[in-house]
This record gives C-alpha cells, sequence and structure tokens, in this order.
C-alpha cells in the first residue's frame, strides 16, 4: 500500500480544466466588478475619444504639418480645450489598489476566515497546486483587461498626443502608454494575496492593502518615479516630451545655487522691481540674464519612456515574484 | 492488514501550547476508529496533522501504511470531513460536486449523484440553506465520492440533533459495509461510540491516553465491587483506572487481561465501553499509567 493509484472512475489525472473551472466559479463576480468598474471609464473613453476625432477633422488639424506656432497652434488649442476634463482618470490611481485589494484579499483569507480550506486543502489536487493555478489565472485576467486598458487610453488620447507633445512623465500618459498599470495591478493582487494568508480576515485584509497600494501607488507617481535615474542638466530648451523634474540657477561664476539662495534672488528681484525706483519692469528670467546668471533644467529626456518603464515593472516585478514566493512558502508549512 | 494512520513521536505547539504532545500510535486499517477526548484535548489537532493541513512541530505522521500524511498519494487516498462541514455555502450542492470531481483524480459521479438522489437533497438547492443535518450528508457524500481508502471524519455529529446524528451515523456504517475504508471519527459523545466504532483512542491534555480495540479494552478492564478496607491489596495487583467507594463498598475499575476469577470477597461485572471512556476521562491521571498491556506493546507509546 505504499503508492497509491488504483484505477478510477476518470482517468487517474485530475480533469483538465477542473481548477480554472473552480476559480472562475468562485470568482466571478469579483470578475464582473472588475469589469463593470472599467467598463464606466471604457464607455466615457469611446465617447470622448470618438468626438475628439471628429473635432480633430472639423478643425483641420490634419492639414498642419506642426503645431508649434500660428494658426495650427491655435487649433491645438481648441482641440485640448474640447477635450472633457481629465479629472475623472485620475481616480484611475485607486484602480491598481482596487482590483489588486479585492480580488487579491478574499482569495485566501476566505478559506480561512469560512474555515473551507479544510475541505479545499484536503483533496487530491493539494493546496500548492490549488493556489498556484488560481494565482496565474488571476494574474493572467488581470494582465490582458489592464493592458486592454492601456490601449483603449492610448487611442482615446491618440489626436491630442499628436497635436500636443506631453512630457513622458506625465501621470495618465506613463501609466497607460507603457506597462506601469498592469505590473501594479499585479503587484497589489500579489501583496493582497499575501497579507490575507497572514491576517485571515477577508475585510481587513482588502482594506489594508487597498490603502496600503493606493499609498505606494501614489507615492511612485509622485516622488519616486522621477529619481529613476540622475537627470540630465541643460541651460537650453529642452524638447517637448522630455520630463522636467526641476530649475535652478547658476550664478556667473558657475556655481549651481541652493534653493535657500534662489529664493533669496528672488526675494531680491522682487523687492527692485516692486520698489519703483525707476527701473523698468523686468522679468524674473530676463532680469537673471542680465545679472549673468543662468536657468538651468534638470530632465528626462523623452528617450528614458520605456527605460523608466522597465525599472518600474522591474523593481515591482521582484517585489511580485519575492510575495508570491513567500506565500506559497507560507500556505505549504503553516497553516493549521 | 496494513496501518491506517502511524505517528510517533508527533508534537504540536500553537504559540506556547502543546496542543498535542509526543505521541505515538499505530492504528491498524480496517477498522472503525472512535477518537475520543474532553475539548480541547487535542483530537481536532491530531486528525489535522493525520490529513495533512498542519505540520507537526515534532516527530511525523504517517496514514495508509507510509504516506507521509499531506502528500500528493496521502491525499489522493483519504479523505476528510472537517468539523461544521466547511463545504461553500454559497454553492449549489450540484456545483459543489463539481468541485468535489475538478479537484480530485479519482471521483465517482454517478455515487455521489445517487447518495443524494437517495437522501432527497436537490442538487439546485444552495449548501448553505439546507439543514445540519443534510450538510453533514453532502459533505459525507463529497467525502465517499472520492472512493478512500481511509475517511477521517472530524467531529461529524457535533453540531446536529438526535435524529440527524441516527441518520449520518447509519449512512455511515452502510457506506463502511459497502467497500473497503478505515474510518476515524473524533467525537465527544461517548454513548454513540458503542455502536459504532471496533476500536477506540482516547486522547486527553495533548496525549493519548488509551488506544485498543474496543474487545479487547472491553475484556481487559472489569469492575471488581468489595470491602473498602482490601482496596490497598487489590491495587497491588492490578492497576486500577477508577476508585469509587461508597460507605464500607469499593467499586475499582481494574485493567487486566487474565482475570480468571475475582478474588475473594469481591465481585466481577464486565465494563460497557461508554464507562470504560468516562472513567479514563475523568481521571487524566490514568494517564501516567501504561495504556492497556496488549495494545500498549504493539500500538502505543505514548
Amino acid at each position: 500500500m505504499t503508492t497509491c493509484s488504483p484505477p478510477s472512475p476518470h482517468g487517474g489525472s485530475l480533469p483538465r480544466l477542473g481548477l480554472a473551472w473552480i476559480t472562475w466559479r468562485q470568482h466571478r463576480f469579483a470578475f464582473y466588478g472588475l469589469l463593470g468598474m472599467l467598463a464606466g471609464f471604457a464607455i466615457l473613453m469611446v465617447v470622448e475619444g470618438l468626438r475628439a476625432r471628429s473635432t480633430y477633422d472639423q478643425l483641420g488639424l490634419a492639414r498642419c504639418a506642426s503645431f508649434s506656432s500660428g494658426t495650427c497652434k491655435q487649433l491645438a488649442q481648441e482641440l485640448f480645450s474640447s477635450y472633457s476634463p481629465s479629472w475623472p482618470l485620475m481616480f484611475l490611481l485607486l484602480l491598481p489598489g482596487a482590483f489588486g485589494a479585492f480580488i487579491g484579499g478574499p482569495l485566501i483569507a476566505r478559506e480561512l476566515e469560512m474555515g473551507t480550506y479544510r475541505f479545499a486543502w484536503t483533496q487530491g489536487a493539494g493546496r500548492t497546486r490549488w493556489l498556484l493555478t488560481k494565482l496565474l489565472l488571476i494574474a493572467v485576467v488581470l494582465v490582458v483587461v489592464t493592458a486592454a486598458y492601456g490601449v483603449l487610453y492610448t487611442w482615446y488620447n491618440a489626436p491630442l498626443d499628436h497635436v500636443m507633445s506631453m512630457a513622458f512623465g506625465n501621470y495618465l500618459g506613463f501609466e497607460f502608454q507603457g506597462i506601469a498599470f498592469p505590473v501594479q495591478t499585479l503587484l497589489a493582487f500579489t501583496a493582497a494575496v499575501f497579507a490575507g494568508l497572514l491576517i485571515r480576515r477577508t475585510m481587513i485584509t482588502v482594506g489594508t492593502v487597498f490603502l496600503a497600494s493606493f499609498g505606494l501607488v501614489a507615492a511612485t507617481v509622485f516622488q519616486l518615479r522621477q529619481h529613476y535615474m540622475t537627470p540630465l542638466v541643460t541651460a537650453g530648451q529642452i524638447g517637448p516630451r522630455d520630463w522636467a523634474v526641476a530649475t535652478a540657477y547658476v550664478d556667473p561664476a558657475g556655481h549651481l545655487l541652493s534653493d535657500a539662495q534662489s529664493q533669496s534672488l528672488h526675494s531680491k528681484w522682487a523687492l527692485l522691481s516692486s520698489s519703483g525706483d525707476g527701473l523698468p519692469a523686468v522679468t524674473f528670467g530676463n532680469w537673471l540674464r542680465a545679472q549673468h546668471y543662468t536657468v538651468v533644467t534638470s530632465y528626462h529626456p523623452a528617450g528614458r519612456f520605456w527605460p523608466f518603464q522597465f525599472i518600474e515593472a522591474g523593481w515591482m516585478g521582484l517585489l511580485i515574484l519575492l510575495l508570491g514566493i513567500a506565500t506559497v512558502w507560507l500556505l505549504r508549512r503553516r497553516i493549521g | 492488514m496494513g496501518i491506517a494512520i502511524e505517528t510517533s513521536g508527533l508534537g504540536k505547539r500553537y504559540g506556547r501550547t502543546w496542543a498535542l504532545r509526543d505521541c505515538s500510535l499505530a492504528i491498524p486499517a480496517g477498522h472503525v476508529v472512535g477518537l475520543v477526548g474532553p475539548n480541547g484535548a487535542g483530537k481536532t489537532t491530531l486528525l489535522s496533522l493525520a490529513v495533512g493541513l498542519a505540520t507537526p512541530t515534532a516527530g511525523e505522521v504517517r496514514v495508509l501504511g507510509g504516506l507521509p500524511a499531506g502528500s500528493p498519494a496521502a491525499l489522493d487516498g483519504v479523505a476528510f470531513m472537517a468539523q461544521d462541514a466547511a463545504l461553500y455555502r454559497n454553492l449549489s450542492v450540484a456545483d459543489m460536486l463539481r468541485v468535489g470531481r475538478n479537484l480530485n483524480r479519482r471521483w465517482d459521479t454517478a455515487r455521489a449523484q445517487g447518495r443524494l438522489a437517495e437522501l432527497g437533497i436537490r442538487l439546485d438547492k444552495k449548501v448553505g440553506a439546507l439543514s445540519g443535518g443534510q450538510r453533514s450528508q453532502v459533505a459525507l457524500t463529497l467525502a465517499l465520492a472520492k472512493r478512500p481508502k481511509l475517511l477521517i471524519l472530524d467531529e461529524p455529529l457535533a453540531a446536529l440533533d438526535p435524529v440527524a446524528r441516527h441518520d449520518f451515523m447509519a449512512a455511515l456504517m452502510a457506506a463502511v459495509a459497502e467497500e473497503d475504508v478505515s474510518v476515524v471519527f473524533s467525537s465527544h459523545v461517548v454513548a454513540e461510540l458503542e455502536r459504532v466504532c471496533d476500536y477506540l483512542v482516547v486522547v486527553q491534555g495533548g496525549q493519548v491516553q488509551v488506544a485498543g480495540e474496543v474487545e479487547d479494552l472491553t475484556a481487559g478492564h472489569h469492575v471488581l465491587t468489595g470491602p473498602a478496607e482490601q482496596v490497598d491489596a487489590i491495587a497491588q495487583r492490578f492497576p486500577v483506572v477508577r476508585d469509587r467507594r461508597a460507605s464500607a463498598q469499593a467499586h475499582l475499575l481494574i485493567r487486566t487481561g487474565d482475570l480468571s476469577a475475582a478474588p475473594p470477597g469481591w465481585q466481577r461485572h464486565p465494563v460497557g465501553l461508554e464507562e470504560l471512556v468516562l472513567a479514563y476521562m475523568r481521571e487524566p491521571s490514568a494517564s501516567m499509567l501504561p495504556g492497556p498491556a496488549r495494545a500498549r506493546s504493539e500500538q502505543v507509546a505514548c
């Protein structure tokens, strides 16, 4: 009785797609929720995208070769203002955390909370296969759905993107025209599965992971991302798609001024131009140039879009991998 | 007959508390084994270890003649019915069956559906909408559909009313009679045992107190009734499990296999299983004594 492979009613192997069916059956409502949330945004984008295309044609923007000056610049501005405000899209910042937490959080926590793990993990398939199948299938679905979303955004934004060059670090563009959105969603998902295994309470897991993921995404977008590489510094103009992260002043001796020094320089100019002592009002920039200061810009050149995408995908991917391995490891030994 | 569950030096600690400690036990296959003990004695822990849900802190546990608990081969051959049935309450019975089929290499759909039809449980009903007794029957159906060699049930009767209890045990016994399956079930309902068990394990305070075939246990224990002043003389000859006095009379539950005749001045009575189990459960100190002689030499060293 040391080996156990008796003939069986169905072939001695697990049913093909059996675990896939279970994954679907248990998580289909989460999936519908995911689609529902995205559908709202998607409808908005499709409608706006179509409208933008007709405006583009009406304005005759197709005849313009360049949009940097003259009538064409005005027309481009008109197209820009015809786009509905993009602030609803800022809610997309919440989505990676929301998807990850609501789909990943219950995956293990709910089984532990309801006690059903005692059924699920004592069946022939075993808990490792059970977990890996669910993780991989849901991860694939999340990637497909979020990537499709990126494609839709790119389509929606294409007319505007054609006439107005945005810095590549611009939030929505960076999220949706690369791989950042799917990767962030996967990270939140894996973190939620892992947290569920530790916390063992569905609602607490979902809430914690949702807030933590939103915090991480916001910190990444507004703080972390610009430090992925050392910015270049130039005294000249930067390209339209380059991402300016800071400006600074260089004194006549060639030293870069600190923030405090720049501040006092600005105060000095403000004092002079408001004192009414006969000096013509000059702009700060012109005044600086007259004093032989130069203005320099720190920026990331447009070519860094993909390197930045890969850096973000790299560290998040590493976290995803570590969390995934930790989950499998813990699930195999710590339960019970 | 092989060994259904075998543990050696098995221990499980949660935090600082040992739920089960230094347990060595060999339960032969082909029995209906009752695992009894008070709440918190370590029954659920022992069964969780045997089905691989928990990993031992110390020692090891093997099932079905040497398979490590929780290994793929063990999971194929062992069916587990957890306390409170532990099914997905939001699924219909039909979907629950489908979940079971999709998680197992061996699965007998016809048998499962046949059983449920016999019991009159509708497949389109949600598991959560069933009565406790029906839910237990569904859980048992799922366990049996695996065609297990070893069926482990954790407190299957705890949440059931007397009628459902009776029906459940009848269904279990019918299934056992049908084919070659070893059954281990835990219970703190001692009264149910005598009818269904032919092997008994008593757990107390995280340790195994008694283990053996019911026949041997009842044959190996006797109640002696006699004068209280002679108790010491008896206690020197036989291990005394329970010493109950009523004025000048003493009722001793003693353990010995070969008691051809009662000592002069004493009367001998056979002992029922329930009385025997209760005596051990009331006397945790009896766990300090070695287990029944026959059982100890071949099966128990806790």
